[in-house]
């Protein structure tokens, strides 16, 4: 492994040194002023596509871009409050006067993009600009996904936790491999230990997007393809939000719809010549279930300083951004208040980051431009439950030393204030060198970067105010020690240009190596590779004007989260004697504890997918179609199992004679018999299992869709554009591997003792195996803007074709008995039946941890092994257990529009469903049933912005 | 004007007619044209026709109108009742005294639908037998009550209160209680599971969720004539926690408790009798009594060894076989003592036989403190001098009232 990087290195230096003479290098230099008056535009952006180059305009106006290899390039201009400009340039001298024209972005323009565009990588991407943001009115990072080809309408709500899945349903997985940056630093939730109660799938810890807010946002990309080597810890896709900065006017908006009400304002303050500017931006959100009842409300507050500079900017321009970024959530619920007076619980999210980040341009022979991101995050968590519980009075033990030992008991009602303190704490840091070389009329662009992250989480964990539940033993997460990854990337990017057509090839490759203390991971190395192949660029003068084919192939890894590895040592008591006796004040209890190490003995992998797309994109007259197949499959994702040990264990029986006088000596319990002399107290051993979690990669989901966009211009007329676009998409989640389940309880035919034997099933312990999900939309969007009103209305409608859901069928696996006990097997995925249906688990451990095969329960002559084994099948009786769960057709409408009034307001307003068509849906794999409600509810929400 | 005139002749008749309407519902329906004409059938089980059918009393009652009509039978165990229309169950239950030995004749027939289409319906109910007991079901205290400081409901507090009704000693040794498969009254007509293939009860009780037997070896726990036995959940103080509640951790009381199988009920205070728990199904840490609708019944294990008892009726659910939680003890008829059903709405479906209970009883609402208790039998308390005597004429709707509050409250 590390021969073959070191190989490859070296390879590349070697072309390097020897071809580096080859190409000339020239400069460009101009001016960015105003279409309309002529005024010079400062602070804007002049970038060489290809080549990553990039200069500032200065205060006049005034841009130079140095060391710029001769060739043919897309030169393109940025400026806040500017449309994007963009424009082919032949460099084969010096460019000293080079005037660029901008024009503000309004709804002045006669094209206004309120939709995703696609993006400028080799692979699928989606570009979304803040004319979009606003006019879409979202309300976090996650309402923007609905512009995705594939996406669909989703209500606004920042009262429950808001996901990102790219390319694919809801489910963890997806959340957990979609990555998200913020200018470049990735935001990761993974050190996050409190995470809800429940097993280990339902923890999983996943990015709550609406602790972000979009009003400083300038634009989002969206890469739904293969993503470059630079790109690490993610399975799907990324979402990467740039925040806006440089000189923009003071901007208020205030925002309400049904549950919420928002304000915020952001303003970009010039320090004077050449010494940067200040961004300040602030935003409030206030949301509530339900506005008739304050019992559930939710608060958000976030603000952002970005000071941003460029230095050396005749030279070799350094480019120096410093954000500061506080982000709090507040979340209060209370409990009902004609029910539990004083129950209530409230959860505070406050979190502070910094991010330091900038590009250097250096233009040596030997390197081109230095990236450069540090960036940390400090998040203090609390969440506070209060309620008024009465509990049984049991015995209870917090010691923390395995054994045997006489414990307390718990008052019977009592406040319980529980406390959870959470602070996990991020710190990355990535460096990344560029080198641009002509080789042969060839650009080749290598990138090599390395990149450092650091986890860990400095919170007290859960904590009791006062009285403490049973059993319960407090857990530091400062105890954890932090999760180290170093990863180093070596991206190639070339472009070839072959007669008319261009061939552009990106392939790299990405080194990971996770360093947590206990633990010992190998490195891994993943692979990435894209390719476009442009055949037809930009030829106005043939039918078809643009024409390329695009694929990529590579293998993406994300790493496990902290609660995995650390998920904290697990205290299993039991309580093996107990007396109680109030009028002689006497009080015994003697407590089994058994404690099991967090550490797992074995190292949790990567969840590892291999995604591939491939696709085309062509313009023929004025329609432009882009359609594109993926398929990704993700193996060695998380799931649950469990590991069973015997416990031989002897219970004292109960003993409540008033007379008994228990005491504990010589590790035993002794009471007093009739004579009054102490002997033994009776008891009974049981043989009891004991599990612990010990989550595994078992998990596996194929993923395949094909998604297309058809942009079919505009109709000049009507100045209207009507956009296709959407994607049939198929996931099917399936567990491999065996599972170890216990179905608990007593023996049935001995029934002071525990069921003795514990199920091995392959997969689930379910009769279903996995689950399949197929949906099929298409989103028709007629965007018509006015110039001469200013104003743009878009009007969407959405079309579900097909929705459906069913479970996974392995045929010989699933039977039925019919009436005298023998097995058929039928096609369940095609019919349902009116009998029960059963799985057999495929072997099943002894108490001795024999494993025996399953198939005992048909050849054995034992009848009570026989009646034991029978009660282990897992069985369903619904019919339709296996049959998709589909509805026909159905239908939904949204429309936007957005004013503006003057050069200082702009009014938004959208409605979704505004028809509030809703329809109750026959479920065609159960037509008898009630049917489901299809749609979203009707929503609707105004903003009104005002520029100073 | 007009529209004055109109609207004091509307109220006017109005006014009339809603008398008619009290009328129509005070007397009996004479009329053919509103009425239905059912025609019932009694049985006497066989064995039994030395006993007479003539005066006994045949209730025919509507549930969701309330309307009820009683009729008596000749000596050929015939009659007629003419009634509105809708829908009734017919029951028919007397008691005859001799020798000591009190035996009941109960039958019921349930959803006999009268229309004006269909406005005559014969009706034959097979009365069957069964004797009273010695030991019966004296209050059952399920609900739960209101806990003051928190305002929700406290439900650790239920239990169970066993009479000795008969002027003998009785022995409560190797006597069986449990509560009935499934926990909650099946409702809006769904059928209980434990029923053969027609959809009929089987003879028998469906003992459900934990097995639990008096512990003794035969003459340990007498239960004196007119004494009380009580048995809770949670054997402690409640008061303590909520004052309208109940003090269960007295001296002699007992309590459903076994260390392995229910870690999570309190600790029984010191002078409590835990009762056996023989038999479990299910990983549950404590025994469950439905606080809505349960059916509590005591039985004999008919003489069998636990063992044997368990191998020859451990029955799982005819509708799910390989799930262990919902199979039962199935407790075959001769062997159940005596059975309580409660129900939560009028028209939930019975869980338990005639035999066992012919009807229900029903509290307004759990939570609020309700139980449910039986009636005192005025003519044999007398006749007993003194000694209450409760009735039992395995009904629960005769026999059972509901109080508003439990009678250890009162202690």
């Amino acid at each position: 492994m590390k021969k073959f990087c070191s190989t490859l290195m070296l390879f590349f230096a070697c072309i390097f040194s020897v071809f580096a003479q080859d190409s000339n290098i020239y400069s460009i230099e101009g001016t960015v002023v105003l279409k309309e008056t002529g005024e010079p535009i400062p602070y804007a952006q002049i970038v060489i596509k290809e080549l990553g180059q990039w200069a500032f305009t200065n205060d006049e106006g005034e841009f130079k871009i140095n060391g710029v290899i001769e060739g043919k390039y897309t030169l393109q201009a940025f400026a806040l409050g500017y449309v994007d400009y963009e424009v082919p340039i032949t460099v084969s001298k010096k460019v000293p006067k080079f005037k660029i024209l901008m024009m503000e972005d309004n709804l002045k323009l006669s094209e206004v993009v309120v939709t995703a565009q696609a993006g400028e990588s080799i692979n699928s991407s989606n570009k979304i600009g803040k004319a979009a943001i606003s006019h879409l009115q979202a309300s976090s990072v996650a309402d923007i996904m609905q512009l995705l080809p594939g996406g669909v309408t989703t209500n606004p709500s920042i009262t429950q936790k808001n996901n990102i899945s790219i390319r694919g349903f809801s489910d963890v997985n997806n959340y957990r491999g979609t990555g998200f940056l913020i200018n470049g630093s990735q935001i990761s939730n993974d050190a996050s230990m409190y995470n809800g109660t429940g097993s280990v799938m339902n923890t999983l810890p996943t990015i709550d997007y609406r602790q972000y807010s979009t009003d400083n946002i300038e634009s989002v990309e969206v890469i739904k393809g293969v993503a470059s080597a630079e790109y690490g810890d993610i399975t799907a896709g990324a979402v990467l939000v740039n925040t806006k900065a440089g000189r923009t006017p003071f901007e208020i908006s205030f925002k309400v719809d049904p549950s919420t009400k928002a304000f915020s304002a952001n303003k970009g303050f010039s320090l004077g010549k050449d010494n940067g500017y200040l961004n300040v931006d602030a935003d409030y959100a206030n949301a509530a279930t339900d506005r008739r009842s304050p019992v559930n409300t939710f608060d958000r507050l976030n603000f952002g300083l970005t000071y941003s500079n460029t230095f050396n900017n005749d030279r070799k321009p350094f480019r120096f951004n410093a954000r500061l970024t506080g982000n709090f959530m507040f979340n209060t619920a209370e409990s009902d208040p004609d029910a539990g007076k004083e129950d209530f619980s409230t959860t505070r999210n406050n979190e502070i980051g910094l991010s330091i980040y900038g590009k250097w341009m250096i233009n040596k022979k030997w390197i081109s431009a230095l990236s450069y991101n540090l960036s940390g995050r400090y998040s203090i968590d609390n969440i506070r439950n209060y309620s008024l519980v009465a509990n049984n009075i049991i015995p209870t033990t917090s010691t923390m030393t395995p054994g045997i030992a006489l414990g307390q008991f718990t008052s019977g009602q009592a406040y319980v204030d529980e406390r959870i303190n959470d602070e996990p704490i991020y710190l990355n840091a990535k460096i990344s060198a560029n080198l641009n070389k002509k080789i042969k009329g060839s650009l080749f662009s290598t990138v090599l970067g390395v990149e450092f992250n650091s986890k860990g989480n400095n919170g007290k964990g859960t904590y009791y105010i006062g009285e403490q539940p049973a059993f319960f033993r407090e857990r530091h997460y400062s105890d954890i020690p932090f999760m180290n990854t170093f990863a180093a990337f070596l991206q190639e990017e070339v472009t070839i240009p072959i007669a008319s057509t261009s061939l552009e090839l990106d392939l790299g490759a990405r080194f990971t190596k996770l360093a947590i203390k206990n633990y010992d991971y190998k490195p891994t190395l993943d692979p990435r590779f894209n390719a476009r192949y442009n055949i037809i660029k930009n030829n106005k003068r043939t039918g078809v004007s643009t024409f390329a084919i695009h694929g990529g192939w590579g293998i993406l890894e994300k790493l496990p989260s902290l609660n995995l590895l650390y998920g904290g040592d697990v205290y299993i008591d039991r309580t093996l004697f107990q007396y109680k006796n109030i009028s002689t004040n006497e009080l015994l209890s003697l407590i089994q504890t058994v404690i099991e190490d967090e550490l797992l003995d074995y190292n949790i992998g990567l969840a590892k997918t291999r995604n591939m797309e491939i696709g085309f994109n062509m313009t023929i007259g004025d329609v432009k179609f882009d359609i594109t197949y993926f398929n990704e499959k993700l193996t060695r994702a998380i799931s649950q199992n469990m590991e069973y040990t015997l416990q031989p264990t002897k219970y004292y029986n109960a003993v409540t004679s008033m007379t008994a006088a228990p005491k504990y000596e010589n590790g035993m319990i002794m009471i007093k018999d009739d004579s009054g002399n102490y002997v033994e107290a009776p008891s009974t051993l049981v043989n009891e299992y004991l599990g612990s979690d010990t989550p595994d990669n078992r998990g596996k989901q194929d993923k395949w869709g094909i998604e297309y966009d058809v942009d079919f211009g505009r109709i000049k007329s009507l100045n209207t554009s009507i956009i296709v676009n959407g994607s049939y998409l198929k996931t099917t989640n399936s567990t491999g591997g065996l599972l170890y389940d216990y179905i608990g309880g007593q023996d049935p035919l001995n029934s002071k003792d525990r069921f003795p034997y514990i199920s091995i099933f392959e997969g689930t312990a379910n009769v279903s195996n996995g689950q399949n999900r197929d949906r099929l939309t298409t989103s028709l969007n007629l965007v018509t803007n006015i110039p001469k009103l200013r104003m743009v209305v878009s009007f969407t409608t959405q079309f579900i074709w097909m929705d459906r859901t069913w479970s996974l069928f392995k045929e010989n696996d699933v039977y039925e008995l019919d009436d005298n006990g023998n097995k058929i097997f039928g096609n369940y995925a095609e019919h349902g039946t009116d009998r029960v249906l059963y799985r057999d688990p495929v072997a099943y451990m002894d108490r001795d941890g024999n494993i025996h095969p399953f198939s005992d329960y048909y050849t054995t002559a034992d009848e009570d092994l026989k009646f034991r084994l029978g009660m282990m099948r897992e069985t369903s009786s619904f019919s339709y257990n296996f049959l998709k769960n589909s509805y026909n057709p159905y239908v939904m409408a949204n429309i936007r529009v957005t004013k503006e009034i003057g050069d200082f307001a702009k009014i938004s307003f959208y409605a979704n469903n505004f028809t509030n068509s809703r329809p109750i849906m026959k479920n065609n794999a159960r037509p008898n049933m009630l049917g489901d409600r299809k749609n979203t509810s009707i929503y609707f929400g105004a903003e009104l912005r005002i520029t100073l | 004007m007009k529209i004055k005139n109109l609207l004091y002749t509307a109220i006017a008749s109005l006014i009339l007619f809603s008398s008619c309407i009290q009328e129509l519902r005070k007397d009996d329906f004479k009329d053919e044209a509103i009425s239905g004409l059912v025609k019932i059938q009694l049985k006497m089980p066989q064995g039994y026709e030395q006993f007479s059918t003539e005066g006994m009393k045949i209730l025919l009652l509507d549930n969701t109108s309330g309307l009820e009509y009683t009729v008596i039978a000749d000596a050929n165990g015939y009659a007629e009742a003419r009634v509105a229309f809708g829908t009734y169950s017919i029951s028919s239950e007397s008691k005859y005294t001799e020798n000591k030995t009190i035996s009941i004749f109960n039958g019921m027939q349930s959803g006999l639908r009268l229309t004006p289409e269909e406005n005559t319906a014969n009706v034959s109910i097979d009365l069957k037998y069964s004797k009273s007991s010695q030991i019966i079901i004296k209050e059952f205290y399920y609900g739960g009550c209101q806990n003051i400081s928190t305002g929700k409901n406290y439900a650790k507090d239920v239990y169970v209160i066993l009479y000795n009704n008969s002027e003998e000693v009785a022995y409560l040794d190797s006597l069986c209680i449990g509560v009935a498969y499934p926990w909650n009254a099946p409702t809006t007509g769904k059928i209980p599971e434990f029923t053969d293939v027609n959809g009929n009860l089987m003879p028998g009780a469906p003992n459900s969720g934990m097995g639990w037997m008096f512990d003794g070896t035969g003459k340990d726990l007498p239960l004196q004539p007119g004494e009380d036995a009580v048995i809770s959940l949670n054997a402690i103080d409640h008061t303590k926690i909520t004052a309208n509640s109940v003090n269960l951790g007295k001296q002699g009381y007992f309590t459903f408790y076994d260390p392995v199988l229910t870690p999570q009920h309190s600790t029984p205070e010191a002078g409590v009798i835990p009762l056996k728990g023989f038999w479990k199904t299910g990983p549950s840490k404590s025994y469950v009594i439905s606080n809505l609708s349960p059916a509590l019944f005591i039985y004999t294990t008919g003489g069998r060894d636990i063992e044997e008892f368990i191998a020859q009726t451990y029955t799982p659910n005819p509708k799910n076989p390989s799930q262990a939680l919902s199979a039962c003890l199935f407790v075959e008829k001769d062997n159940v003592v005596d059975g309580v059903e409660c129900f939560r709405n009028n028209n939930d479906t019975k869980r338990f036989i005639p035999e066992i209970d012919n009807g229900f009883i029903r509290t307004p609402g759990n939570g609020q403190g309700y139980s449910v208790h039986r009636k005192i039998d005025e003519e044999a308390t007398a006749a007993a001098g003194g000694r209450i005597v409760y009735q039992d004429t395995n009904n629960s709707s005769n026999d059972f009232y509901v109080r508003d509050k439990a009678s250890l409250t009162e202690n």
